[in-house]
């Protein structure tokens, strides 16, 4: 019976493909929160670390050479918030990554400080590649 | 000029449209007035197409600012050849450029068919045509690369554009997207042929044959347009990564995948008559997950770092993708009675095993890329990030390159077992010993030893054998080595090409475990003199320069490295502002080498004394040493070679021993 040990096999690496993608999810499922839902969740998130998505305020900060950066996130415009009406202050020390700027979308990771503000410990900023800029 | 490109394309369509009528109605009487017209205006769709190509291309060297398209992307200072590439710069000349892609694909398929030989061919072309008429009704409707600037905020033409991205200023964009759309393009053909054979009722090895090398072509391009991206990544973005699982990477890389499967499962149904389904369903995924891809990227369906603005195109592509679903699973399903095979695999050891089973991990590592890209779509389901795809596909890569190693010893039917096991003994014994040096040179991270035994084991193995196969031919024709090693690969491209490609994806793993483990990163503010020292480079900041004019401004630090007290070269890492482009662009300077990176970020700069600007700048730097991350690269250009190897026309002589595997 040939075709039951293929069977057999099958089954095991498709369990093993299942069992490998659950040990992913795991560790690696994070829910972006838009600024506005980390603002409402503050308390529930405590120290530990979120993705907060929001776009960057005019006149940001930086120190340092360049290694310490300090904006204000803002909510992005949809129906269910007005935009500009909630926003987080945002501290981050690292390489700037490119693209940074005023009005762009950023999705910042880290956690919130004592006194209200964000450290982020890492800033996604939209690649060069989106191309409808300008 | 503008109207004419447009007027041309309109034409384009009325005579894809045409083409399509005439393949469709025309196709079974060979050579039927039907038919013979629909070739002829298929060939006029392509010098149309071309034609609007030529024209997008001329007002982008010329700076015809009147077109919007040109204003957007380019501008009078840029090079040649970055205007030139502005043909693929923007969302409405990448689908233009596709659109021309598949008239050039036409072209050749109407230039190949021949009387009484080809009968899939009116059917693929129907396919290959309507596709056509798709992306040339985007181009026209929603996208159109020839739109007037709105002469409501322009009075006057003006005479300068906004410019390109300063980072898409590298060879990567020359490469790159031409690469995988010409590649995304090129597998309409595999598609066409599996349509018009499931139509034809024609289900037997032909529209394998005749697809094969059309596949390989958009394999190779795909596999290679992957690997541009990552080094433009690696080289452009400053943060010293090369691959980060966001949504546009995981769709050019889903579509590869699937590819790579078809490709051995195609040839186990020439050599052994089985996978026929499999086959047609393995094309038909390829070419959604081509469109799937396609779709997600030009919407703004999923957040990514490279995403399109959305646009009116969403539904469109959705219809298309929708349509295609269908139709393939409904072409599948009407003749499932004639696509059952009798192969039966004779032995677990055996050849024919080892491709299932690498079909089974090449669709698996696709399904679970294709998840995890899609779970946000899911109301309430969380975005999945790099650690998920790390977890979840890394080990099945590991699989995939044990399976290179194994399987390279392993015949077809019922394989040799002294053979077998004299390449797993010596290529085992082998990776150990050099697992085992590096092990005493101080790495012990079984996470990396592990993959990277793995990695050594399958490029041994297949050296093993192809030396095995050398030293028989030689034997037998009396020839010598260096003629046997060049005539094997001669009479048999697709297996020798293969094994070279089987051994590029092994460098290329090793340059991945090694760049991702063992890197090492450092950052510091210096003043002029100061030295930083990261993994035994010292860094020294000499000076603070800068040069440029109103348009664009590049601030750069100078810095010498030592490594172990000896001078090894200075580095120029740079800043650039844009007058198009807020904020500072980082560009890194790097110092390549086989066995690791010199990878420095010029982070910015502040004044030492406000009031005495003589005293120079401090200036802040992040360092990064990255291990054998060049053999990414190298591993690229054997898989390039290998790909080519397959590609090229089987030779004329020696026809007995030219099996084509």
């Amino acid at each position: 019976m040939k075709s039951k040990k293929f069977l057999i096999g099958g089954i095991i690496i498709g369990l093993a493909i299942i069992f490998l993608a659950y040990m992913g999810f795991q560790g690696g499922n994070s829910y972006y929160f838009t600024v506005a839902e980390a603002l409402e969740q503050r308390d529930s998130v405590g120290q530990s670390q979120v993705r907060i998505q929001g776009e960057v305020a005019e006149g940001f900060e930086t120190s340092g050479a360049g290694q310490n950066l300090f904006f204000s996130l803002l909510h992005i415009a949809d129906e269910a918030a007005q935009p500009g009406t909630a926003s987080i202050y945002v501290k981050y020390t690292g390489v700037i990554p490119n693209n940074f700027e005023a009005g762009r979308h950023v999705v910042v990771e880290g956690r919130f400080a004592d006194d209200g503000s964000f450290t982020a410990s890492k800033i996604i900023t939209a690649c060069a590649s989106k191309y409808e800029s300008a | 000029m503008a109207e004419l490109g447009y007027i041309s394309l309109v034409l384009a369509l009325v005579g894809a449209i045409f083409a399509l009528v005439g393949f469709v109605y025309g196709g079974k009487e060979k050579a039927s007035w039907l038919n013979r017209n629909a070739r002829k205006s298929a060939i006029g769709v392509f010098i149309l197409v071309t034609v609007a190509v030529i024209i997008l291309e001329a007002a982008l060297l010329t700076h015809q600012f009147e077109f919007k398209y040109v204003y957007q992307y380019t501008s009078t200072d840029m090079s040649p050849l970055y205007l030139f590439s502005g043909l693929w710069a923007g969302n409405a000349g990448s689908l233009l450029f596709w659109a021309w892609m598949l008239s050039i694909c036409g072209f050749i398929l109407v230039l190949r068919q021949r009387p009484g030989k080809r009968e899939l061919t009116p059917y693929t072309l129907a396919v290959l045509v309507f596709v056509q008429i798709f992306f040339i009704i985007l181009v026209l409707f929603f996208a159109n690369p020839f739109a007037r600037l709105d002469a409501s905020i322009f009075p006057v033409v003006p005479s300068e554009g906004v410019g390109m991205n300063p980072l898409l200023e590298n060879p990567g964009m020359l490469f790159h997207p031409p690469t995988l759309i010409a590649g995304w393009a090129i597998f309409t053909v595999p598609f066409g042929f599996a349509v018009s054979a499931l139509l034809n009722n024609k289900l037997d090895n032909t529209w394998i044959s005749q697809s094969r090398r059309w596949a390989v072509m958009a394999w190779l391009l795909l596999g290679v347009g992957n690997i541009l991206g990552a080094w433009w990544a690696y080289a452009e973005l400053s943060w010293g990564g090369y691959w980060t699982w966001d949504p546009i990477e995981n769709a050019g890389l889903i579509p590869w995948l699937l590819s790579t499967a078809f490709l051995h499962s195609m040839v186990v149904q020439k050599r052994r008559g089985g996978f026929k389904f499999w086959n047609f369903s393995l094309a038909a995924a390829v070419f959604i997950a081509i469109i799937l891809g396609a779709f997600l990227t030009r919407s703004g369906v999923l957040q990514s770092k490279h995403t399109f603005l959305p646009s009116a195109m969403d539904g469109f592509f959705l219809a298309l993708l929708i349509i295609t679903i269908i139709t393939s699973a409904g072409l599948i399903i009407w003749r499932r009675k004639g696509l059952k095979t009798d192969m039966a695999i004779a032995n677990l050891v055996s050849r024919e095993a080892t491709f299932l089973l690498s079909n089974v991990l090449f669709v698996g590592a696709a399904v679970v890329i294709l998840a995890g890209t899609l779970s946000p779509l899911l109301p309430g389901s969380p975005t999945m990030d790099a650690t998920f795809f790390n977890r979840a596909v890394l080990p099945i890569f590991v699989g995939v390159i044990l399976l290179i190693g194994l399987c390279v010893a392993i015949g077809w039917r019922r394989p040799q077992a002294r053979k077998i096991k004299f390449t797993y003994i010596v290529s085992a014994l082998l990776s150990l010993v050099a697992t085992a040096a590096i092990i005493v040179a101080g790495f012990r991270e079984w996470y990396a030893l592990i993959p990277g035994f793995v990695a050594l084991f399958a490029v041994f193995s297949s050296i093993i054998v192809w030396t095995g196969d050398c030293l028989s031919r030689r034997r037998a024709l009396s020839e010598n080595f260096f003629r046997s090693a060049f005539n094997l690969i001669r009479t048999n491209r697709a297996r020798y090409g293969g094994y070279l490609v089987h051994i590029s994806i092994a460098i290329m793993a090793v340059g991945v475990i090694g760049s991702t483990t063992y890197d090492t990163e450092a950052t510091a503010v210096l003043a002029p003199g100061d030295t930083m020292t990261v993994e035994g480079y010292e860094i020294t900041y000499e000076s603070l320069m800068g040069s440029g004019d109103g348009s664009r401004m590049e601030v750069w630090a100078e810095v010498t490295v030592n490594k172990n007290g000896r001078l090894i070269g200075t580095m120029e890492p740079l800043k650039l502002f844009h007058r198009s482009y807020e904020g500072a662009m980082s560009k890194v300077a790097i110092r390549y080498s086989l066995v690791e990176d010199l990878y420095i970020s010029l982070t910015g700069w502040e004044p030492i004394d406000e009031n005495d600007l003589n005293q120079g700048y401090w200036a802040g730097f992040m360092a990064k040493v990255i291990p054998l991350v060049s053999w990414i690269w190298v591993g690229g250009f054997l898989l390039l070679a290998g790909g080519l190897i397959c590609y090229w026309p089987k030779g004329k002589k020696e026809p007995a021993s030219s099996s084509e595997e």
